[in-house]
């Protein structure tokens, strides 16, 4: 069985120290400060500040066994108990030993008269944890009344004065505690969150946090970011490889189109490189959809749940715009590599100016074909069927084109008009397909 | 469509209807989950929970009905809600080409609550180094890792879909550990969907029970305890064909009687026909009840 840890009651050593800090500096003032101030008036000054310690105590250190106890006592945790009523005792004899230590320290203090001061504070930090939310300024206020009242010296000058109205507050919250704990009212579970996060996170994240995690998004854009969390395959190869692994690449590549040149000298089976460029571009086509498709079929979609649910990436149609864009500049720059070599290769072997205008142009259809299909597959849960029927014509018609166009020097206009109308009808159909996704909204997985 | 709804649950579900090809996953399901509670969704596989949590979460597009999360429309979360929630997949394969303190680094630079000791922490009682690549490591590992990545960015909403699962039984206590003073600490919600019952009923407070696409009972654990009750009527009794009041389900036993379970909201046995005694039924008896 989990059993509840003493541990557990206690804050980070930070916010403990914190707690202890303004403690042991209200009481030094009210030390130094306390005999300077003519009669009544010091004790008053010693009082307020107790008041003060007990309610900043309250609200830092002593919520956290009340929000275990309000968390835990339900779930019947072995020891919860225990562990709580323990804290609720160190918490008291913590204030005993601060009293007699300022006792101790101050000839002028009155004893009773602190403990009634802190306890009063206490009782009312106790008052702020238990009320609801949106009353919180119901328990703000009597701190406010009594603080001024105490400057204003002519505060009840008796124990009893100050311990009466303790133990009624005090008994307030117990009873408004009790119904919370018993009855597990939404309302009054917020309030006792609440006050953490005014006073404990903010402080936190002011005073006390760290750098905890290395800012690496900082400078980053929200679609920035979000080419972060997309895999490999979805990137660049600028974005993705440094520079010994571009270099490496390219020698790589360099090196395979140079022994393929050596192979056939002759130049013999031009039309056989032809094909083989078309049916390399068209590999390119599936590769965003693929990958997509991958994700969106896991079990686990964890991919989904980063797009969808880490801050910071692009809000819904910024996102969607920002994938696509992702999705073109991967399959940009892998294309314009590639048409770059191609052209390369179509200038040594002497092919026609019309086969390199068309190869560009049979590029650019396919950049438009990758993201169509992408969106298509991954975003709309179409199957890749009708795809590679679509791919396998796409290359037995680009394959007849190269054909026609490395056989014919005449006559080429009308096939790259053609491609032309090919390419237009591809642009405007992503540009369907992506305003049809923007209708929809996110998740655009599903 | 609204776009936020007017109320104090952390989660609220209305009318979820999920459908895929032929088999409905989710049918007309309505959940709420009040602030600070650990809510465990039970069910057999296949009884909609991972879609459910999915569907909650704005993961997935449900054909019918809304889910808001702090009161906002699950399909549109900001980044503040966004921060404020965590969530580990039954499978957690994110980022397989980071390693351990790269990804942890990216994700915790996102959060701004992202707190690098508690991370550390888990790193080291994991014994996990930040090295480590994610696809090199063990499913049981990985799910250690999406963890500590859902734990460190101290959120309100903590949602795990079977987190156990890969665990052995050490990481498994720690988890445990862990949920429970996430709630404590920071008041957090917790829901988890868990086959291991014995778990929900160390740490949950509320039980939330599924099947066939339908919430069967949602209930506090300790009314759950405290409330239903079973009793088991022999073939010659002649029970009502009306439903008895609290009357949750009926079935048939094989000899001709009845198993009947009831609800007294007033725990007292009353209302039961007269000399069959009520018993008293643990969670996992409850859960095979339901779902039989």
């Amino acid at each position: 069985m989990i059993a509840m840890h003493w541990r557990s009651l206690w804050p980070e050593s930070q916010r403990l120290l914190f707690a202890l800090a303004i403690c042991s500096t209200l009481t030094i003032l009210s030390v130094y400060f306390g005999p300077k101030v003519r009669g009544n008036s010091m004790q008053n000054v010693q009082t307020l500040a107790w008041l003060l310690a007990g309610l900043q105590w309250g609200l830092l250190v002593s919520a956290r066994p009340f929000q275990l106890a309000w968390h835990m006592l339900g779930l019947r945790m072995p020891g919860a108990i225990r562990v709580v009523s323990l804290g609720v005792v160190a918490n008291l004899g913590l204030c005993l030993l601060a009293i007699s230590s300022l006792a101790a320290l101050s000839e002028y203090a009155n004893v009773s008269r602190l403990g009634a001061g802190l306890l009063l504070g206490w009782s009312l930090a106790l008052l702020i944890l238990v009320l609801p939310a949106h009353h919180i300024t119901a328990a703000i206020v009597p701190v406010l009344l009594l603080a001024g009242t105490y400057w204003q010296a002519w505060w009840p000058q008796t124990t009893a004065e100050y311990g009466v109205p303790a133990l009624v507050i005090l008994t307030l919250a117990a009873a408004l505690w009790f119904y919370v704990c018993k009855r597990r009212w939404p309302i009054l579970a917020l309030a006792v969150e609440m006050p953490l996060r005014l006073t404990v996170q903010d402080e936190d994240v002011a005073l006390f946090r760290k750098a905890n995690a290395p800012d690496l998004s900082a400078g980053l854009s929200p679609v920035q970011r979000l080419r972060e969390v997309l895999a490999p395959e979805l990137k660049g190869i600028i974005q993705e490889a440094s520079w010994p692994n571009r270099l490496l690449g390219a020698l790589f590549v360099c090196s395979g189109i140079g022994f393929l040149l050596w192979l056939e000298p002759n130049r013999g089976t031009r039309f056989v490189i032809a094909y083989g460029i078309v049916a390399a571009c068209l590999m390119l086509v599936s590769q965003p959809a693929r990958y997509l498709l991958a994700e969106r079929n896991r079990t686990s979609q964890s991919l989904v749940a980063e797009l969808c649910l880490l801050p910071g990436l692009p809000s819904d149609r910024r996102w969607l715009l920002g994938l696509c864009l992702q999705i073109l500049r991967g399959m940009s720059e892998r294309l314009v590599f590639l048409g770059l070599f191609i052209s390369l290769i179509g200038w040594n072997y002497g092919f026609p100016t019309a086969w390199l205008q068309w190869v560009w142009l049979y590029l650019l259809v396919i950049l438009s074909l990758g993201l169509a299909q992408a969106l298509q597959i991954g975003l709309l849960g179409y199957t890749l069927g009708r795809w590679r029927l679509f791919e396998f014509v796409m290359m037995i018609v680009a394959i007849a084109s190269s054909a026609w166009l490395l056989s014919k020097d005449e006559s080429t206009s009308l096939l790259l008009w053609s491609w032309l109308v090919l390419l237009a009808l591809s642009l405007a159909f992503c540009v369907r397909l992506f305003q049809g996704l923007q209708r929809r909204g996110a998740p655009y997985f599903s | 469509m609204s776009l936020v709804c007017n109320s104090d649950a952390v989660i609220e579900v209305r009318g979820l209807a999920k459908r895929y090809a032929d088999h409905q996953v989710l049918d007309d399901l309505s959940l709420r989950v009040e602030p600070g509670s650990i809510l465990g969704l039970v069910g057999r596989n296949g009884a909609g929970k991972s879609t459910l949590l999915r569907c909650m979460l704005g993961l997935l597009r449900a054909d019918k009905g809304q889910a808001f999360v702090q009161g906002r429309d699950a399909l549109r979360l900001d980044d503040q809600a966004k921060s404020a929630l965590s969530y580990v997949p039954q499978q957690p394969d994110s980022f397989p080409w980071m390693t351990v303190g790269a990804m942890l680094d990216f994700v915790g630079s996102l959060y701004p609550n992202w707190d690098a000791d508690l991370v550390k922490r888990l790193l080291d009682r994991w014994e996990l180094s930040r090295a480590r690549q994610l696809n090199k490591l063990s499913p049981g590992e990985r799910q250690q890792v999406a963890l500590i990545r859902a734990l460190g960015s101290r959120p309100q909403l903590l949602v795990l879909d079977e987190p156990a699962a890969a665990l052995d039984p050490v990481a498994r206590r720690e988890l445990l550990r862990e949920i429970v003073g996430s709630a404590a600490e920071q008041g957090a919600t917790v829901i988890l969907s868990t086959h291991i019952i014995s778990d929900l009923e160390r740490i949950a407070s509320e039980v939330a029970f599924l099947h066939q696409g339908r919430l069967l009972l949602q209930a506090g654990l300790d009314e759950l305890k405290d409330e239903v009750r079973r009793i088991v009527l022999p073939a010659d009794v002649n029970l009502p064909q009306e439903r008895l009041r609290g009357e949750v389900m009926r079935h048939r036993l094989s000899d001709g009687g009845y198993s009947v379970l009831l609800r007294l909201a007033d725990g007292s046995a009353s209302l039961l026909p007269g000399k069959y005694q009520a018993q008293t039924l643990g969670l996992e008896d409850l859960f095979l009840e339901l779902v039989r």
